[in-house]
């Protein structure tokens, strides 16, 4: 794991900060260890300050009404995950849980205040992670909103049907992510939607196609 | 039995898999990931979804078996 100094570094918030900057707003920088399965925020409570991931992945999450888990993202070291509360002082958007053994480094919110007052750069700076975070959620809405991307997928599973239980192409998530331009986290939103839906059935090392007609008839004709 | 598939040349060695495996079925042997055969693999897929170096993949076959 990095030390504080180390991470300082390397974050895009301190991009730019001098040695004796840095080191200064280190000593401002607190560490809170997670077990697996902890959570870290959960959706409506606010967070006492800016959290960064220093070692391990924190999920980050919604959960329906009829109580299904959906994952936003997977937030490996170096990325921060609660910045629109902590800028809106707003309740946290989301659940975030610890996948495994987990490190935080944090920034107290008044901390965090006094800083922005302090390093006039480092305004620009959250301007620019949070204006990389607009662009990441709009192709996320440009995929979930059309819908297209279930058709896609659907599609992709058609095409890369086997003959027999030996004989087909193997695609990971990553793969069929790739193949229907968009995130791996929507390929998988897709094919659980998919699986709800009684179309297809995943089991270990198998996507079973249950209706194929089914499917077919979610393939778009322009696609 | 069907392993998740590891690209030793493309692992970073940087344990967010093993991390991540609910199944303790993933360990770093010299910086690199290797797995533990006798694990109940759940074929979960969240090392593959950790993985920013695309190391380590679940693959899935694609089969027909209509109710």
């Amino acid at each position: 794991m990095t030390t504080k100094l180390e991470f300082l570094k390397t974050s895009p918030f301190f991009d730019g900060f001098t040695p004796v900057q840095l080191e200064a707003i280190s000593h401002r920088v607190f560490e809170k260890k997670l077990a697996r399965g902890e959570m870290a925020l959960n959706e409506g409570a606010y967070a006492v300050g800016l959290l960064f991931v220093a070692e391990g992945v924190i999920k980050l999450f919604k959960t329906s009404a009829e109580g299904k888990e959906q994952i936003l993202s997977l937030m490996r070291p170096g990325e921060s995950f609660n910045d629109v509360p902590m800028f809106d002082r707003g309740p946290s958007p989301v659940n975030a849980q610890a996948l495994g053994v987990v490190t935080l480094y944090g920034i107290q919110r008044n901390d965090l205040d006094v800083m922005l007052k302090q390093y006039p750069a480092l305004s620009q700076n959250v301007i620019q992670v949070l204006v990389r975070r607009i662009r990441y959620l709009i192709s996320l809405v440009e995929d979930l909103s059309f819908r297209s991307v279930v058709s896609r997928v659907a599609k992709i599973l058609l095409e890369n049907l086997g003959d027999t239980a030996a004989t087909g192409p193997r695609l990971t998530q990553r793969d069929m992510a790739a193949m229907a331009g968009t995130a791996r986290e929507v390929v998988s939103r897709s094919l659980r939607y998919l699986e709800d839906e009684k179309l297809i059935e995943m089991r270990r090392h198998h996507i079973v196609i249950r209706n194929k007609k089914g499917l077919e008839q979610l393939v778009e004709p322009d696609f | 039995m069907l392993t998740p598939q590891i690209a030793p040349e493309k692992c970073t060695g940087c344990g967010l898999c093993v991390g991540v495996c609910q199944n303790d079925g993933l360990h770093l042997v010299n910086r690199v990931v290797v797995f533990i055969g006798e694990s109940a693999c759940t074929w979960c897929g969240l090392c593959e979804a950790v993985c920013a170096a695309g190391a380590i993949s679940c693959p899935f076959e694609i089969i027909l078996d209509e109710f």
